[in-house]
């Protein structure tokens, strides 16, 4: 119906001095169709892990899988590979943030007000229940309870064994079970 | 009743829609891709001039579509209005530009490029006031993370408060006169092709929500042939909104307010009364992301906080509190934003206080990270030498917590306060109070948390 106020730059700041098109696999083609599939899903995975900027992690794991996608065993990994990318980095995230803060007291991300005002109350203390939570119980939950995965994959994503997610699963709703019930 | 596992579910579903997505996502992927590893520059150069391209092109209409979470659906057949009630109140759509209510201090920061559309419309007799404009930020805009380019501003109030909202920073603000409004700059949002609406700022009802405590508000932008907007509660009752257009915009924008209802219903239609699109509890999916405010460079006054930092700024005449609490949500003020007294402080009030958060701050021990504190920070005149809080306890017992007063900017005579109440008190602000005394004890000013004392 229109694109307005402009559309933006798509091809701002691209390389374009080359030669033409070769043969041969092209890795951003490839994880282009995975990114249109699976953008969104990553961002707000990386967002209900406790990520500031969840599109920064998401992009970074995508650039990341475009660099190593050719060196994937199995192509059909790569959506695996991005979301276990998408863990990682958030995990390495909040570590970078704790040294930071530690240096210099500052403001830690914060959903915007907007979306404080629209979530309501009781997912409010859900999810500031979850944010509590040791980073490796919180992915276990949110892989589990959002994107409704298997133990075994969940596993795979997170790098450890399906006994050990068993045990953050249940570990962490005991947890939150504790949370919220103290908060009646 | 609901298990844990359901509750938790729920909230990651409702959490998980609110999540930023930008509509050049894929063109940055591939910028990272080449910057770390080299690889547009070991042979896959072409990629950027043919490939590229193309793929920017595509992701966009694709994400573009997977981010507008709003998305006006095309109804499968065309229906005429008429079939259900009239719209309770209705003014017609804005022409040009009109009296410019209530956005002054936002303008400055980013001054209008385009007409300024303002709205007035009155659902159940609240008059809502809605501005909205297009312009670049200035050097002067308080917000560090708002993205390049052109901006799509708006500001929302109503007469229920103040007529003159307090700007400088983004997301549903609070000054610290009770409820006022929202005002906030985005990135100027666009419409895919498919796209008819969509919103871009709204704000849900709710006892803490001050000027819409029994309104929720949804504002928006829509494809050119939308010439109306109507609520449509499930009892049948319809709440008509406003559409209109003006110089430098290519689309229409739109408003509309109406009581709280979470199976609420949004229907546009054209002039000719064919609807267009219709969005079902977008409550549930209205997504924004404004920018966080920025704290100004200099200036600041830390005050002391259990959990994340509140530092308080002098801004052209007025006091502003820029928080960031610990926990990632408060009641009364939202989280890493900022209010700015509506008062200047030369013959401002005696004594101003706002709740920055009431509960569950998530800033407790490391024992025990859920503990509730409240926290209370505001700003009195010079001859005030203490405030304090009484806040009720159970029953009729009340807890009293008293403020140490600082002195404040060279120059002026401001006095700030702030007070950290202990663990599972909880303010109201409607009923709990502060009261200032001078030095000799006796009563300066007394206020409602949440409010400004009149000057």
């Amino acid at each position: 119906m229109g694109v307005l106020w402009g559309m933006a730059d798509l091809h701002a700041g691209l390389d374009a001095g080359a030669a033409g098109p070769e043969d041969g696999d092209d890795p951003a083609t490839e994880v282009s169709a995975l990114f249109r599939a699976r953008y969104p899903e990553l961002v707000r995975l990386a967002d209900l892990l406790g990520a500031d900027d969840p599109e920064d992690i998401a992009q970074e794991a995508f650039a990341a899988l475009i660099r190593k996608h050719g060196s994937l065993r199995d192509p059909g990994a790569a959506l695996a590979y991005v979301r276990a990318s998408v863990c990682n980095l958030t995990r390495n995230r909040h570590r970078h943030l704790r040294v930071v803060r530690r240096r210099t007291p500052a403001g830690r991300h914060e959903d915007s007000s907007e979306q404080v005002v629209i979530l309501k109350e009781e997912h409010q203390e859900v999810l500031a229940a979850l944010a509590g939570l040791p980073p490796r119980t919180r992915e276990a939950l949110v892989l589990r309870f959002w994107l409704d995965l298997p133990q075994r994959e969940i596993a795979a994503v997170m790098g450890v064994s399906a006994g050990t997610v068993k045990s953050h699963v249940s570990r962490g709703l005991a947890a939150l079970a504790l949370a919220l019930r103290e908060q009646v | 009743m609901n298990t844990v596992e359901d509750r938790l579910r729920d909230a990651l579903r409702e959490r998980a829609d609110h999540s930023p997505l930008s509509s050049d996502a894929w063109e940055r992927v591939l910028v990272r891709a080449r910057r770390r590893r080299g690889f547009l520059s070991s042979g896959h150069a072409w990629q950027a001039r043919y490939v590229i391209p193309a793929l920017a092109a595509a992701a966009v209409a694709g994400i573009i579509i997977a981010a507008n979470v709003v998305t006006g659906q095309l109804p499968s057949s065309s229906t005429t209005p008429g079939g259900g009630n009239n719209p309770s109140t209705a003014s017609p759509p804005p022409s040009g530009v009109t009296p410019q209510l209530g956005i002054g201090r936002l303008s400055r920061q980013v001054p209008p490029s385009s007409a300024i559309l303002s709205y007035e419309y009155a659902p159940e007799g609240t008059k809502i006031f809605a501005s909205f404009w297009l312009g670049y930020r200035s050097q002067k805009l308080w917000f560090d993370n708002v993205s390049p380019g052109i901006q799509l501003c708006s500001s929302v109030f109503n007469t229920y408060t103040v007529q003159q909202p307090e700007y400088g920073t983004t997301g549903p603000e609070r000054p610290v006169t009770r409820g006022s409004g929202q005002a906030f700059c985005r990135a100027a949002p666009e419409l895919s092709a498919e796209q008819v609406v969509q919103v871009t700022g709204g704000i849900n009802a709710g006892s803490n929500t001050g000027a819409f405590a029994t309104l929720s508000m949804r504002s928006g932008i829509a494809a050119a042939p939308a010439a109306s907007v109507t609520a449509v509660l499930p009892d049948g009752r319809t709440f008509a909104g406003v559409v209109g257009t003006g110089r430098g915009f290519a689309v229409k924008v739109w408003s509309v307010a109406y009581p709280p209802d979470g199976a609420i219903r949004l229907v546009f239609r054209d002039s000719s009364g064919h609807e267009l699109a219709s969005l079902t509890r977008p409550a549930v999916s209205a997504v924004l992301v404004p920018p966080r405010a920025a704290r100004p460079g200099s200036g600041a006054f830390i005050l002391l906080v259990t959990g994340g930092s509140i530092r308080a700024y002098l801004i052209d005449g007025h006091v502003g509190f820029w928080i960031v609490p610990a926990g990632w949500y408060a009641y009364a003020v939202p989280p890493g934003t900022a209010v700015i007294a509506p008062h200047q402080t030369a013959g401002g009030p005696a004594l101003a206080g706002i709740l920055v958060s009431n509960g569950r701050t998530g800033q407790g021990t490391a024992q025990d990270p859920f503990r509730p504190v409240s926290e209370f920070v505001g700003y009195a005149r010079a001859d005030v030498a203490r405030v304090v809080l009484r806040i009720r306890g159970t029953g009729e017992s009340f807890n009293l917590f008293a403020s140490t007063v600082r002195t404040s900017w060279p120059g002026t005579t401001v006095r700030l306060w702030y007070v950290a109440a202990p663990p599972d008190i909880y303010a109201d602000t409607s009923l709990d109070t502060a009261t200032a005394y001078n030095a000799a004890g006796q009563v300066i000013a007394a206020v409602h948390l949440g409010t400004e004392a009149a000057p």
